[in-house]
């Protein structure tokens, strides 16, 4: 009987050992923080506003997803739906350069209003709760809210220009949902002239913020004072409201020179090299290598384009159209004309920066060309004259006199705005702002891998519809909503 | 590490040796009076000594008795124990089964009971059944040994694992069962438990049986037990296997090299017509074009505008510069070895089972194989009459090349070969055809791109060039130890308290070379992970029995706590110095480094209660409470239950009289359990992920939406079975199930336009309701032949019974209320127009109005007028219900032979009905990719002439070969899993040296596939979408089994 005493001693010890204390369920994970921690204090808004400048040159969809790659994504795929862009291959972006990858199912649409949509809610959250958090700066909060402003009136500039034709002559079309805070109830399409009202409010207020803020750019990639002038001059542009775009033009540019040949021809791979206004640095740790803007463009490192997967040619058409002493039409190799391939140097990263550059998203010679086109358009020859003279004297082998006037110097300027910014995600959207249809007969697009070769002004082609999920989902958007 | 398991081997060795000393022998069969066949596992004991034996594998056994002994004692669990008199060197025994006292046991959650007690749902795999095998661990076993398990293949590389599913599919999440090593919740990986340490499979399946394991039950449970040692008895014993595998489906039927060139000229030809240019240029601009076209390979020795001419046809001048075939570069034979000594026995007061194994599992690509060593010691001891105490305790080390083999990435072998175009060589020749070698005389690579060529498909890309310089190493550490001690404290009550503990580390290296392919731009690139898996449990439980005249009462009650913690360190860095070198330290550019932590706790209270009324009827009642740490506080607690009853029918008076019938038993359960697995720890928070830093500055984005309500998945089950036995030769169990999945977890699709796709909700409820048939039949039984034959089968209907929206698709399914989560919706084939040689698909025709506008109902959606219109536009082509992946039937036949000395088995798996979507051939059917092989059917292409065909003109269009019911195909199937055949040496030519029995036995593991296609291997997924995976391997082998 001593020992099955002891066996019970032997017990208590046991059980006591074992029993668990008050907070042994209570676990929290390493790598994600709650919500509720976030917007205690500003730096918290600033760590959400780096979250999305990351997440905007990031790698999405899975692992072999390669034409994922955030907002240069965009970029990419809007020029490839027009002429400029000659595609060797059909490969990744094969179907957008067909014009084929805006179905409702297709997987363009809904990654680019994913990405775009997930900028603004994690932005809203900024917006709305910063004013509640706790700041050492009063000038650091209006700044990160006007940061955030302009993120939001980007993304939604960014969407409404891929969902639905231009603005004008279709203000009351159907635009896009448009959400000021969480929400998880879908709302319904906004009017195009309502969406535009977003922006240009967020835009406002942003640079009122800003200017009142007063804090030097931390950092290329953050949005500044001129970058929301420069998203306004853009989308003024696109609203036909031509002083306000020159003046918003005219004064993003304040502090930025045009690059010089040497700059210009560095590569479009380093902000440090080039004098960018808003820019996605890139470094090697961040870099998305293969599923990348440079893997895909940039001849000289081994990318898609590089290792001739997806190799893409300068347009012939607009090669032909450029003067001899165009250093950008020097930095088109011509070697293999025959064959219709036009190697484009001007993104250059091979030897340098390779697959960790630096990405463009605003430099001050669109601001030129935006208020060059805005004067033009306003009939006032002069400045626009002198502005496209002053861009073509940093470009030209010797400097050069404008004579063009009227329709003829508008013109001008518009091929000009094709040459300069080539490859940059402006030359898709002109298409759909000018209202003028593609022609790719008569250069080096090949019918077997184009499919298209002429559309015609303002073709549903351009416009990409709604992402079935999002009908699916969304009570307020049916399918009578869809775009045709 | 061979050497150290090799010094493990040996001291098993020695340590065996002191075991015999006696000199009387005496050898026989032991065989089963009611199955005829061999019985492994009977203990063999002389009378009133502890001196003893099993018998083995095939029945056999050997002792060397003592002086003085006169009887031997037969006995097996389930069996009449025999007393046979010892008289002559050869004693071959039958033995009966023991119907009267207590049957079989089985082993049930947390313990063991008398078959015929328990009121739930098992399903036994002995180790025989499983040994035959040769794969590393048990998952790649199952297909077709256990009725309503339904597994995939797995990827074929060595070690990797299959799916398994119990009794339908429960969840919309990872519907994989809890698998349970001696008695508690295992946390490593299956491949490192060898089939040879394990005594049975304990396949859980209904609530009954599983409701102890609370709120992680609901998929069903798979309890592996591993072998113990007998008392009074002692065995040594060493296996040898040695084979080679091959691959065991072979490759789509594809176009020779004439085929091909003429096919693809005819596809320029034809695009160029559609565009505008006239017959005759196309045809000369298509001979001109088709080689460049391709990217320059113009495998012949003609001038490369004249490889086809302009009628179409090949060259009939031109002769091979090159004749490559990839796959025969890139897939070898595989050699598989494996050494397995191991000892069991014990005394009367101590048991034990000593193993030790080495496995070299070879793989069918290049640089793919396996190497695992374990080992394991399971002792257990009586201290004293009312103390009992043990411990299981195994080592597993393993070692994978495991080359990247599943996807769609270009360095996939099985990817890869399957769409290369034949023209393209595995090496480098010049355009004369020269092969071209380095400095060394080795053959070089052609990687696509040399001589200003450019291979249609993935240029830069060789997968055997990169495959031998590329490293992908997995190393798998598993330490298991269960432990207990065991208080007897009156005759009624006991207490046992447990602690068991699991170690896991995956050590995984990816290395891709600076030479050639994605590792080029950044002259070599590593990345390591480490992963540390540490889990333990712990149990306090005081059993209770008790009768009371024909009343027997058994009861458990206890508390348990179990502590889940998982660490993972990754970094990844680049810019090798020069080739050769893959480990971190020697390159120079960081490219990213992380760790995190995650834990999940449980603490639970259960409790159980067994009642028998006399041997006729019987109940188990089963509770179970859970704390789980992935929910939130409010409730994070639950309870889990069953209740069963079963009637022994046959023991009732009134059925006396049909001595034919053995038994009859009748069995009912009911209860409810839980599945925790929704796919997060924190499943109730609302976070942020960190890390999204923006190049210095720290990053987060919103990554869940908080769901405070957020709680298990519940399993609502009934089960009903009938289980019979007639003339000792026959038996039959049926159970028809009813099983109700609620709450489940389910990402609830959200606008993407409010920045989340989906949130977390428990919504949605399924059904699987089916059966499980299980039969065994002894059809033949003479003195020196015996043939049983087993069947099981099984079935199921999986059923939506609650969604959170009308309909959500999924990929090519759709679920909808009343449909299974395996439905495939996709776009209906409608054949090709005979003429114009277009593919067509069907879409619903719009009710249009008087105006002939598209009519639209409130919410939007067309109003449809039931009709189906045809088009040649694939973006107008409507989807719908086609069928599902779910097969209508399926289960396996085990035949077992024995004559004369030999044994044969064979094992046939089988699956009727459903469907899969062909993706290989899909791929293979394009109409004009340059570089991409055409399947065979391509031949039968429309034309002009051959207008009557299924098969669209070859001409460029990328939509012909678009997801379609085209490609959707019957997933039925029969296998030959495994054919064993085996000799027993008679003891008697063996005895004289000291030997107690010598085996030899030739297997094969998945000898032949019959399928709807050549090529196909419907088995890959539960979801019905095949793509290019490593395929299954088949592995024939020699084997020598030798007891001491």
């Amino acid at each position: 009987m001593k020992m099955k005493k002891t066996g019970y001693y032997i017990i208590a010890i046991v059980l006591s050992l074992v029993s668990c204390s008050k907070d042994y369920l209570e676990t929290a994970p390493t790598n994600q923080i709650p919500d509720l921690a976030i917007f205690q204090t500003v730096d918290g808004a600033q760590t959400v506003i780096d979250g999305v400048l990351r997440d905007m040159r990031s790698h999405h969809g899975g692992k072999n997803q390669h034409d994922q790659f955030g907002v240069k994504t965009v970029d990419l795929v809007v020029d490839l739906m027009g002429e400029d862009i000659a595609v060797e291959k059909y490969h990744w972006f094969g179907t957008d350069y067909r014009l084929e990858n805006r179905g409702a199912t297709d997987q363009r649409p809904l990654y680019v209003w994913s990405l775009f949509y997930r900028i603004i809610y994690n932005v809203n959250g900024v917006i709305n709760q910063i004013d509640g958090a706790s700041a050492e700066s009063e000038n650091l909060r209006k700044n990160l809210k006007a940061q955030a402003l302009t993120l939001r009136a980007y993304a939604y500039f960014q969407l409404i220009q891929l969902f639905q034709h231009t603005y004008l002559g279709h203000e009351n079309d159907p635009g896009v949902p448009v959400y000021t805070e969480a929400s998880t109830d879908g709302n319904p399409r906004s009017s195009v002239s309502e969406v535009y009202n977003q922006i240009t409010n967020d835009l406002d207020l942003a640079i009122q913020l800003f200017e009142g803020s007063d804090l030097p750019q931390r950092h290329i990639s953050d949005p500044t004072l001129n970058v929301a002038r420069g998203l306004w001059a853009r989308v003024a542009l696109v609203m036909g409201q031509w002083e306000t775009a020159a003046e918003m033009a005219s004064k993003a540019r304040e502090g930025y020179s045009v690059m010089s040949v040497e700059e210009f021809s560095s590569g479009f791979d380093n902000y440090l090299q080039q004098n960018w206004m808003w820019g996605l640095e890139v470094n090697n740790e961040q870099s998305t290598t293969y599923g990348s803007w440079f893997s895909h463009v940039d001849w000289t490192i081994g990318g898609y384009c590089g290792y001739g997967l997806s190799p893409k040619s300068f347009s012939l058409e607009l090669f032909r159209k450029m003067d001899e002493e165009d250093v950008r039409k020097q930095l088109v190799d011509s070697a293999s004309i025959e064959s219709g391939r036009l190697i484009p140097y001007k993104f250059a990263a091979g030897g340098d920066k390779e697959f960790a550059a630096d990405l463009v998203m605003m430099r001050p010679e669109e601001m030129l060309l935006i208020e060059a086109e805005a004067k033009a358009r306003l009939d006032e020859d002069v400045p626009a004259r002198a502005l496209l003279k002053e861009l073509r004297d940093n470009r030209y082998d010797n400097p050069v006199t404008v004579t063009a006037s009227g329709e003829e110097l508008l013109n001008e300027i518009l091929l000009e705005r094709r040459i300069e910014l080539w490859g940059e995600g402006f030359s898709g959207f002109d298409i759909k702002r000018i209202k003028r249809g593609i022609d790719r007969n008569n250069s080096n697009h090949n019918p077997v891998v184009a499919l298209i070769m002429e559309l015609p002004a303002e073709s549903e082609k351009f416009v990409l519809q709604i992402p079935q999920t999002e009908i699916d989902a969304n009570p307020n958007i049916g399918e009578g909503d869809q775009n045709p | 590490m061979k050497s150290c398991a090799l010094l493990v081997l040996s001291l098993l060795w020695l340590n065996s040796g002191i075991v015999y000393a006696q000199v009387h022998k005496v050898s026989g069969e032991v065989t089963s009076v009611e199955k005829g066949a061999p019985v492994a596992g009977v203990s063999v004991v002389v009378k009133g000594t502890t001196v003893g034996t099993v018998t083995n594998q095939d029945g056999f056994y050997q002792l060397y008795l003592p002086e003085n002994a006169k009887t031997l004692v037969f006995s097996y669990i389930g069996m009449k124990t025999v007393e046979v008199n010892v008289s002559g060197s050869t004693l071959n025994v039958a033995l009966e089964p023991d119907i009267v006292g207590v049957d079989e046991v089985v082993i049930v959650a947390y313990g063991s009971m008398p078959k015929e007690r328990f009121t739930g749902s098992v399903s036994t795999v002995r180790s025989n059944e499983l040994e035959r095998f040769q794969t590393a661990g048990f998952s790649k076993a199952l297909q077709g040994l256990s009725a309503g398990v339904l597994t995939t293949n797995g990827n074929g590389q060595p070690g990797e694992e299959a799916e398994i599913r119990i009794r339908g599919f429960n969840t919309f999440g990872d519907a994989g069962p809890l698998v349970v090593l001696d008695g508690f919740p295992y946390d490593g990986n299956l491949s490192s438990i060898p089939l040879s340490e394990i005594e049975s499979l304990t396949i859980l399946k209904d609530a009954s049986a599983t409701a102890l394991y609370g709120s992680r039950a609901a998929n069903g449970v798979i309890i592996v037990t591993t072998k113990a040692g007998l008392p009074g008895t002692s065995e040594l014993r060493l296996q040898l296997r040695y084979g080679i595998s091959d691959r065991a489906i072979p490759e789509y039927e594809r176009v020779s090299v004439p085929e091909y060139y003429e096919l693809q000229w005819e596809g320029i030809r034809n695009a160029l017509i559609q565009t505008g240019t006239g017959m005759e240029e196309a045809n000369a601009k298509a001979s001109e074009q088709l080689i460049s076209t391709l990217g320059g390979y113009n495998a012949y020795n003609v001038p490369d505008g004249e490889v086809v001419q302009s009628n179409g046809k090949i060259n009939p001048d031109a002769g091979f510069l090159w004749r490559d075939k990839w796959t025969d570069e890139l897939f070898v034979q595989g050699i598989h070895r494996e050494v397995i000594l191991s000892t069991r026995g014990g005394t009367e007061k101590t048991t034990y089972f000593l193993s030790g194994t080495v496995l070299d599992d070879g793989g069918i690509i290049k640089a793919s194989n396996l190497k695992r060593y374990t080992v394991r010691a399971n002792v257990n001891t009586q201290f004293n009459p009312w103390i009992k105490a043990g411990v299981n305790f195994s080592g597993a080390l393993s070692e994978q090349n495991y080359p990247l083999s599943y996807g769609t990435d270009y360095l996939n072998p099985f990817y890869f070969t399957g769409l290369v175009a034949p023209i393209y060589p595995v090496y480098l020749y010049d355009n004369d055809g020269k092969l071209q070698t380095d400095a060394q005389g080795n053959r070089l690579f052609d990687f696509g791109t040399d001589y200003d060529r450019s291979r249609g498909l993935t240029p830069g890309v060789n997968p055997l060039g990169t495959i031998k310089l590329d490293k992908q190493l997995y190393k798998k550490d598993v330490f298991t130890l269960r432990s207990f001690i065991d208080f007897k404290l009156t005759s009624e009550l006991s207490f046992k308290s447990s602690i068991s503990a699991d170690y896991f580390n995956f050590n995984g290296l990816s290395h891709k070379n600076m030479k050639y392919g994605d590792g080029q731009n950044f002259s070599g690139r590593t990345s390591r992970q480490t992963d540390r898996t540490v889990s333990y449990t712990a149990n306090q439980m005081f059993r209770f029995q008790k009768d009371f005249g024909e009343h027997i009462f058994r009861a458990l009650a206890g508390h348990e706590n179990y502590n889940y913690k998982f660490n993972v360190l990754s970094a990844k860095r680049s810019g090798f110095p020069f080739p050769g070198l893959f480990e971190l330290d020697a390159a120079a550019v960081g490219d990213g480094s992380g760790s995190f932590e995650d834990n999940y706790r449980l603490e639970s209270y259960l409790a159980k209660i067994d009642y028998a009324f006399g041997d006729r009827y019987f109940a188990n009642f089963s509770i179970r409470t859970d704390g789980n740490s992935r929910f939130a506080k409010e409730v994070r607690w639950g309870s889990f239950w069953s209740a069963g009853v079963a009637w022994m029918l046959s023991r009732e008076m009134f059925m006396k009289d049909y001595s034919w019938l053995n038994t009859l038993e009748v069995k009912m359960s009911y209860g409810k359990q839980g599945n925790d697995k929704i796919g997060s720890f924190y499943g109730y928070q609302g976070l942020y992920e960190a890390g999204v830093n923006n190049i210095e500055y720290p990053g987060l984005l919103a990554s869940r939406l908080a769901t405070p309500g957020l709680t298990w998945e519940s399993l609502s089950s009934a089960n009903f079975g009938v289980g019979v036995k007639l003339f000792n030769r026959l038996s039959v169990n049926f159970e028809y199930y009813s099983r109700r999945n609620e709450d489940l977890l389910f990402e609830q699709p959200l606008p993407p336009s409010t920045g989340f796709t989906s949130i977390d909700a428990n919504i949605a409820r399924l059904s699987n309701n089916g059966f499980d048939l299980e039969m065994g039949a002894l059809l033949l039984k003479t003195k020196d032949v015996s043939w049983n034959l087993d069947i099981n089968l099984g079935r199921f209907r999986n059923k939506i019974k609650e969604l959170p929206q009308e309909f959500i698709v999924n990929g090519n399914k759709r679920w909808e209320v009343g449909r299974s989560i395996y439905d495939f919706w996709i776009e209906e084939y409608a054949g090709v127009n005979p003429d114009n040689g277009k593919s067509q698909w069907y879409y619903n025709i719009i009710q249009t109005d008087t105006n002939g506008n598209e009519m639209y109902d409130s919410n939007g959606d067309p109003v449809l007028t039931g009709e189906k219109g045809v088009t040649d536009s694939y973006s107008l082509a409507d989807r719908y219900y086609v069928g599902s992946s779910i097969p209508d039937l399926f289960g396996g036949v085990s035949n077992s032979i024995f004559f004369y000395g030999f044994d044969l088995s064979v094992l046939l798996s089988f699956g009727i009905g459903g469907k899969v979507m062909d993706q290989p051939y899909q791929w293979l059917l394009h109409s004009g990719l340059f570089g991409t092989d055409f399947h065979r059917d391509v031949l039968n292409r429309w034309t002009p002439e051959n207008t009557n065909t299924d098969v669209p003109a070859v001409n460029g269009d990328q939509y012909t070969n678009r997801r379609s019911t085209r490609f959707l195909t019957d997933a039925s199937y029969l296998s030959v899993r495994n054919v064993s055949f085996g000799y027993q040496v008679p003891s008697r030519l063996v005895s004289k040296i000291n030997i107690a029995s010598v085996g030899l036995r030739l297997t094969a593991d998945n000898l032949a596939l019959v399928s709807a296609r050549r090529g196909l291997d419907p088995r890959q997924s539960f979801t019905g979408n095949i793509g290019r995976l490593y395929v299954p391997i088949r592995t024939i082998s020699v084997g020598l089994d030798v007891q001491f």
